[in-house]
C-alpha cells in the first residue's frame, strides 16, 4: 500500500510540473527520410525465468545511407507532440492521444546505424539518457536449410550469435534489402522474423511498404544526454533497468522510497554481452 | 635454451606461411555505383553456381566495395538492392575485379506490400486476425469463423476446433453467454472484432489446470479500440411482398471494463427460424448430462427438408433476448440470461410411406395442413469465481413453454382433426467447486432438476390419450484430482437420483419407477511415448424399482476407456481412443401400457431396465500450418452394440404398433471421414473438401419379419471461394450422396439412391458502397431408380451503404417461382416420398442502420 501511495504521489509530482511546463517541440538530430519502412512485431519476456510476453510494435525506417529502429508509438508521440505545439487548438485531444500511446510503448533503445560509415548510435534509458556509438555488428550467420511463409513470403533460415545470445533468422530473398530487425542485417535478403533460441526477444515482420508516414529519422539530442562508451553505457542502463527506484532516488527524482521499494527486478536485455 | 625457442617459433612462422600459400583463401573484389558514379551502400552481393543456388554473399560498404569469398562451381554473381535493377553477371577467367552499375528501379518499392500477419502463435494460443480472413460481405462474427482454418461453425451455431467442439466463448475474456454462445457470435458485427484466440487444448477451470487435461480450445473474442466502453449493434427493418412480410431485428452490445450487455430483438415473417438462437449448445462447463423426459405424445410431424426454411415456413417468429454480465474481477462474474420465444408456423406437406416386409409391402399416404405455437421463456443466473485456488459456478435456471399443435389431416381413415398440446416446466440448479490444495484439487458437484409435463392428445376435438409427467433428478458426486509426477489422477464418487411419476390416464394410476446409482470414478493420464496416455476405470451400481412390479433391476456397471493423443509438432495431432461401455438406459421413459402417440401410432415403452454394452475403437488426425493456412482432419470410428432389448414395429395400412421385445440385438457401425481446407492468400483461393463414409449394420423387425440391414451412406463436398479481385468474389459448393443397402429379408434389391446439390454464389462490388449477390443453387435426388426430382433457387440481393452506418438493401428469393419441393427419406427399409409446397417468390425490402 505504501509503494502504491509512494510511486502515486511522485508521478503526481512529476504531472505537476508537466502541467506548469510549456509543450515544446522534441529536441532531434534529424539525419534522413526514409523511403521505406518495415514494421516488427514485439513478444519480449521482461523477466526470462516466466512465460509472460509483452507485446509492442516497431519500426525499421530504410534510407539510402541510414536505417532507424524504434518502437512505434515514441515515433508517433515524437509527431504528435511537434502537431500539438505547431496546433494549439488541439493540444487537449492530442494530448488524449499522446496519453494513449504512451502506456503501449515497449521498445526503449532507439538506434541508428550510418550505412556509410558502417557506425551504430545506441540511445537509452529513461531517468538517464544515455547515448553510445560503435562500428555496426557484423554476425557471422550460417545458412540453414528450411523454409517457411511470414507474411505469405517465403523465407530462408540462418543462424548467428550476438550479444551472447543464438538467433533463429528467416529472411526473404525476394526483398532485396539486407536488414532487419535492430542491427540484425546482414543476410541476402530482408529478415521477416527472427528470435532467439530460448524465446526471450521475437521480432515478426507486419508489414513492408513505402514510407508514406513517420519517415522522418532522427536521434534525440537531449542537452542532458550523455555519451559515454558501449561498456559503461550497458552497465549504466542495465543498473537502471534492474535497480529503477534506487536510480531514480538517486538522480533526485524520486523520495521517499523505502527498502523495500529498492529491490531489483529482472531486466533481460536484447544486449547480453559487452 | 632461448636459441631453441627462437628456432621453434622461426619454423612455425615458415610453417604457416608455406601453408597460406598453398590454401590462399580467393575472393571476388569489386565496387557498386549508381549510373553518376557514387557508391550504393548495402547492395546485396550474391556469388551463385549454376543451378542458381548460393554459394556466398556479402554487402557493399559505405565505399560501394564488397568483397565476395570465392567456391568451387561459382558461375555467375547477382547484385540487388530494392529501388535498383537487379544485375546478374557471369564470371569470366582470370578477373576477379568487377565494378558494377546499377540503374533506379522506382517500381521496385512499391511492389511488394505485405500486409500483416493473418495468423499468429504464441504457445498454445492462436491469433486469428479478423480483418485478414473478413470479405465484404460477412455482416457477423459467424460468417468470418467460418472463414478461418481449422474452425468450423455447424448450422446450429456450434463451433468446432480441429474436428472437436469448443470449451465456450469468452468475449474480452468473459464468459457471458454460457451455453448459448451462438447468439452472440451469429448477432455481433464482424468489423468490431480485431482478433479470435484460439487457446487450444484449454482447461476452463483453473484451479484444475495441470491435474485435468482437456482436448477442447477456447475461443476468445477481442473486440476492437473503438467498439469498447460503448454501445454497438444495429437497427434492420423489413418489408416485403407477397403476401405482406416483415423482417426486423434490434441487437445491443455493449462491453465495458466491468459490464457486459447484448440486448436483442428479433421478429419475422420470411421463414427465419429463430428458434436454433435460443437453444443452449452444450458447453465443456455443463455438468447437466442427463437428457430431458421425453416427449412421448405428437401429432404428425411436418416434414423438414433440407432446405432454409424461409422457402418452405410459413411463420411468426419474435425473439428477445437480455444478457448482462458483472465482472467484479478478472475471475469473478455474475451473469443474467433470459429469452423469451413465440413462434407460430403454418406448413402443408403430402407424404407416402412405403414400409417394405419381403414380398408384401404396406404403404399409406397422409396430406396435412399443420399449425403450430409455441411461447417459451428462459432464464438462468450464474455466479463464477474461476481463480487458480478456487473454482465455484452456481447456475440456477427455469424454462416453461407452451406448446399446441393441429393438423389437419387427410389420411387413409378419411378426414382427421389432431391437435395436442402441452407445457413443460422445468427448474434446475447447478453447483460445482473445486479447490486447489498444493498438489492435489477437491472437487465437488451437485445437479438437481425437476420437470413437469401435462401432454394431451385431441382427435377429432375428442379426448384421445393423456400424460402427466413429474420428474426430480438429481446427481452428486465429491472428488480429487491430484498429480504424481507427471501423472495427473482423478477419484470421485457418484450419486445419482430419479424418481418418474407418469400418469397417462388423467385422475387414473399413477407408475412411479425410480432409480438409485452409485458410481466409482478412477482415471489417471501420464505421459507416453511423447503423448498423453489416460485411463478410465468408472463402475457403477444401479438399483432401479418400480410401483407397478415386485422385482426391481440391479446390476453392476462398467465403461472402461483407453486413450492416447499426441502432439507430433504444432502442426499435427492425434487422438486414439477405446472403449467398452455397459450401461443402463436411464434416461426412457419406462411405462407398462400402451400409449397413442398419434391419430395411427401406438406404442409400449420399455418397462424395466434396458442394458446395453458397447464396444468402440476411434482414430482422430488433425493439421494445421498456419504458414501455409493449411488444415485436415480424418477420423475413423467403429461400434458394435449388443442390447437386451429391441421394438418391434407393425404396419397396416391404418395403424402403426411399436411395442419391446425382450430378447438380444445388435448394431455395428463404421464410419470414415476426412476434411481439409486450405486458403492461398496470392491468389485468393479457399478450397475445402469433405468426404465421408458409413457403413452400417442393424436389427430391423418389422410385420414378423426379422432380419439384419446393411445399409451404405456415401457424401462428398467441395466448397471453393474465390475472393481475389476487390470487385468480385464466388463460392462454388457441390456435394454429392450416395447410399445403397445390401440384399436382405426387407427387400431383394440394393436400393441405390444418389442425389446432387450444387450452389453458386456471386458477389460484386461495382461501387465502393455497394454490393450485389446472385445465387443460383439446384439439387437433384433420385425418388426411385431412374426417376428424379430437381429443385431449382434463384435468388438476388444489392444493398448500398448511404454514410458508413446506413444501408438500403433488397433481397429478391426464389426467384423461378419454384412451389414445390419433392424428396424421398429411406432408413434402410421403409421409404417416405414427401411433397411440400413453397414460399414462392418474395421481395423484401430494408434499412439497417449501425451504431
Amino acid at each position: 500500500m505504501r509503494q502504491i501511495i509512494f510511486v502515486l504521489f511522485s508521478c503526481l509530482v512529476l504531472v505537476g510540473f508537466a502541467q506548469v511546463e510549456q509543450r515544446t517541440l522534441a529536441p532531434i538530430t534529424v539525419y534522413d527520410t526514409a523511403h521505406t519502412m518495415a514494421y516488427y512485431d514485439l513478444d519480449y519476456r521482461k523477466d526470462s525465468t516466466k512465460n509472460i510476453y509483452r507485446k509492442g510494435r516497431t519500426i525499421l525506417q530504410i534510407s539510402e545511407n541510414y536505417l532507424a529502429f524504434s518502437d512505434y508509438y515514441t515515433l508517433l508521440i515524437d509527431s504528435l507532440n511537434d502537431y500539438a505545439v505547431r496546433h494549439k487548438e488541439l493540444e487537449q485531444e492530442i494530448s488524449e492521444q499522446i496519453g494513449k500511446a504512451i502506456k503501449r510503448i515497449e521498445y526503449r533503445e532507439p538506434l541508428l546505424t550510418n550505412l556509410l560509415k558502417g557506425a551504430t548510435t545506441f540511445q537509452m534509458g529513461i531517468w538517464v539518457k544515455l547515448e553510445y556509438t560503435t562500428p555496426t555488428p557484423q554476425i557471422a550467420w550460417q545458412l540453414m536449410s528450411g523454409d517457411t511463409l511470414v507474411n505469405g513470403v517465403a523465407c530462408k533460415k540462418a543462424m548467428g550469435r550476438y550479444s551472447g545470445r543464438t538467433y533463429v533468422a528467416w529472411y526473404a530473398e525476394s526483398i532485396q534489402l539486407p536488414y532487419g530487425p535492430y542491427i540484425f542485417g546482414g543476410l541476402p535478403g530482408l529478415i521477416m522474423c527472427i528470435y532467439d533460441t530460448k524465446r526471450n526477444w521475437i521480432f515478426t515482420n507486419s508489414g513492408i511498404g513505402p514510407a508514406t508516414s513517420l519517415a522522418t529519422m532522427y536521434l534525440y539530442a537531449d542537452k542532458d544526454r550523455e555519451k559515454m562508451d558501449r561498456k559503461k553505457a550497458l552497465d549504466s542502463y542495465r543498473n537502471e533497468r534492474e535497480n529503477p527506484v534506487r536510480v531514480a532516488t538517486g538522480r533526485g527524482l524520486l523520495f521517499g522510497a523505502t527498502p523495500e521499494m529498492m529491490k531489483s527486478v529482472p531486466s533481460n536485455l536484447l544486449e547480453q554481452e559487452w | 635454451m632461448v636459441r631453441r625457442i627462437v628456432g621453434i617459433l622461426y619454423l612455425f612462422i615458415v610453417a604457416t606461411c608455406i601453408l597460406s600459400a598453398q590454401n590462399p583463401e580467393r575472393k571476388i573484389t569489386g565496387v557498386v555505383r549508381t549510373v553518376d558514379g557514387r557508391p550504393i551502400v548495402s547492395a546485396m552481393c550474391r556469388l551463385l553456381n549454376a543451378q542458381d543456388s548460393l554459394l556466398s554473399f556479402a554487402q557493399t560498404k559505405g565505399d560501394g566495395r564488397y568483397e565476395l569469398v570465392q567456391k568451387d562451381g561459382a558461375k555467375c554473381i547477382e547484385i540487388a538492392l530494392w529501388g535498383y535493377e537487379t544485375h546478374k553477371f557471369n564470371l569470366q577467367t582470370n578477373i576477379s575485379h568487377y565494378e558494377i552499375t546499377l540503374h533506379r528501379n522506382a517500381k521496385n518499392i512499391h511492389e511488394v506490400v505485405v500486409t500483416a500477419t493473418p495468423i499468429s502463435r504464441n504457445s498454445d494460443t492462436l491469433n486469428y486476425r479478423v480483418d485478414a480472413f473478413r470479405e465484404k460481405s460477412d455482416r457477423t462474427i459467424s460468417d468470418v469463423l467460418k472463414r478461418m482454418p481449422g474452425i468450423e461453425v455447424k448450422p446450429s451455431g456450434e463451433i468446432h476446433y480441429q474436428g472437436v467442439p469448443i470449451n465456450h466463448v469468452n468475449i474480452e475474456g468473459q464468459n457471458m453467454m454460457g451455453s448459448r454462445y451462438n447468439l452472440a457470435t451469429e448477432t455481433m458485427p464482424a468489423e468490431a472484432v480485431s482478433q479470435i484466440q484460439v487457446m487450444e487444448r484449454n482447461q476452463p477451470i483453473r484451479a484444475l489446470e495441470g491435474k485435468q487435461r482437456s482436448d477442447r480450445a477456447t475461443l476468445n473474442i477481442k473486440l476492437k479500440e473503438n467498439y469498447r466502453l460503448r454501445p454497438f449493434g444495429e437497427i434492420g427493418l423489413h418489408g416485403g411482398a407477397s403476401p405482406f412480410l416483415w423482417d426486423n431485428n434490434l441487437t445491443t452490445f455493449f462491453f465495458g471494463k466491468k459490464h457486459q450487455l447484448l440486448a436483442m430483438g428479433a421478429m419475422n415473417n420470411t421463414g427465419r427460424n429463430l428458434r436454433t438462437l435460443s437453444q443452449g449448445l452444450g458447453t465443456a462447463l455443463d455438468t447437466e448430462s442427463e437428457p430431458l423426459p421425453q416427449r412421448m405424445l405428437s401429432v404428425s410431424s411436418p416434414m423438414r427438408p433440407p432446405l432454409a426454411t424461409s422457402y418452405y415456413w410459413n411463420n411468426h417468429s419474435h425473439l428477445a433476448s437480455l444478457n448482462y454480465l458483472r465482472g467484479y474481477s478478472h475471475e469473478k462474474s455474475l451473469r443474467a440470461n433470459m429469452t423469451y420465444q413465440h413462434g407460430r408456423v403454418v406448413q402443408d406437406d403430402s407424404a407416402y410411406y412405403h414400409y417394405a416386409i419381403g414380398a408384401d409391402t404396406v404403404s399409406y399416404f397422409q396430406r396435412t395442413a399443420s399449425l403450430q405455437r409455441v411461447h417459451s421463456l428462459a432464464g438462468s443466473i450464474a455466479f463464477v469465481n474461476n481463480s487458480p485456488k478456487v473454482y465455484l459456478q452456481e447456475v440456477m435456471s427455469g424454462t416453461g413453454e407452451w406448446e399446441r399443435y393441429e393438423n389437419l389431416s387427410y389420411t387413409h381413415q378419411g378426414r382427421l382433426h389432431e391437435s395436442m398440446q402441452t407445457s413443460p416446466f422445468t427448474l434446475s440448479n447447478i453447483l460445482r467447486a473445486t479447490l486447489n490444495v498444493g498438489n492435489m484439487a477437491y472437487d465437488v458437484s451437485s445437479n438437481v432438476r425437476w420437470v413437469s409435463e401435462t401432454e394431451q392428445l385431441y382427435l377429432n376435438s375428442t379426448f384421445a390419450q393423456y400424460l402427466r409427467k413429474r420428474n426430480f433428478f438429481m446427481a452428486h458426486s465429491i472428488g480429487t484430482d491430484w498429480s504424481i509426477g507427471r501423472m495427473i489422477m482423478h477419484t470421485a464418487y457418484g450419486l445419482k437420483f430419479k424418481n418418474t411419476h407418469l400418469m397417462p390416464i388423467m385422475g387414473g394410476v399413477n407408475y412411479k419407477s425410480r432409480y438409485w446409482q452409485q458410481s466409482l470414478d478412477f482415471s489417471a493420464d501420464m505421459p507416453l511415448g511423447g503423448g498423453t496416455m489416460s485411463i478410465a476405470v468408472p463402475v457403477a451400481y444401479l438399483s432401479y424399482h418400480y410401483n407397478y412390479r415386485p422385482q426391481s433391476n440391479r446390476c453392476f456397471l462398467w465403461s472402461p476407456e483407453l486413450s492416447w493423443s499426441k502432439n507430433w509438432n504444432v502442426n499435427v495431432h492425434s487422438l486414439f481412443t477405446f472403449s467398452h461401455n455397459k450401461a443402463g438406459n436411464t434416461s426412457d421413459l419406462l411405462i407398462p401400457t400402451l400409449l397413442r402417440q398419434t391419430y395411427r401410432v401406438f406404442y409400449q415403452s420399455l418397462d424395466s431396465l434396458s442394458v446395453s454394452r458397447t464396444t468402440m475403437g476411434s482414430m482422430r488426425w488433425s493439421f494445421i500450418n498456419l504458414a501455409n493456412m493449411f488444415s485436415w482432419n480424418f477420423y475413423a470410428s467403429w461400434s458394435h452394440t449388443k442390447c437386451d432389448s429391441y421394438f418391434s414395429a407393425y404396419y397396416s395400412p391404418n395403424t402403426t404398433y411399436a411395442t419391446p421385445v425382450w430378447e438380444d440385438s445388435r448394431r455395428t457401425t463404421l464410419s470414415f471421414q476426412l476434411s481439409f481446407q486450405k486458403v492461398n492468400r496470392k491468389s485468393g483461393l479457399t478450397l475445402s473438401q469433405r468426404n465421408s463414409f458409413a457403413r452400417s449394420k442393424r436389427f430391423v423387425s418389422q410385420n414378423n419379419l426379422r432380419g439384419d440391414i446393411h445399409y451404405n451412406a456415401w457424401n462428398m463436398s467441395w466448397t471453393l471461394q474465390w475472393a481475389k479481385l476487390k470487385w468480385l468474389t464466388a463460392d462454388l459448393t457441390a456435394e454429392g450422396n450416395l447410399s445403397w443397402k445390401d440384399i436382405d429379408v426387407f427387400s431383394s434389391t440394393h436400393n441405390v439412391l444418389k442425389n446432387v446439390y450444387y450452389q453458386l454464389i456471386l458477389r460484386a462490388y461495382p461501387l465502393e458502397r455497394m454490393q450485389c449477390n446472385f445465387t443460383f443453387s439446384q439439387s437433384t435426388q433420385e425418388l426411385t431408380h431412374g426417376h428424379y426430382a430437381t429443385n431449382c433457387f434463384v435468388n438476388l440481393g444489392a444493398e448500398y451503404t448511404l454514410n458508413g452506418r446506413l444501408t438500403v438493401d433488397f433481397r429478391a428469393s426464389n426467384l423461378l417461382h419454384r412451389k414445390t419441393y419433392e424428396e424421398v427419406r429411406y432408413n434402410g427399409a421403409n421409404f417416405t416420398y414427401y411433397a411440400l409446397p413453397l414460399r414462392g417468390r418474395e421481395v423484401l425490402f430494408g434499412l439497417r442502420y449501425k451504431f
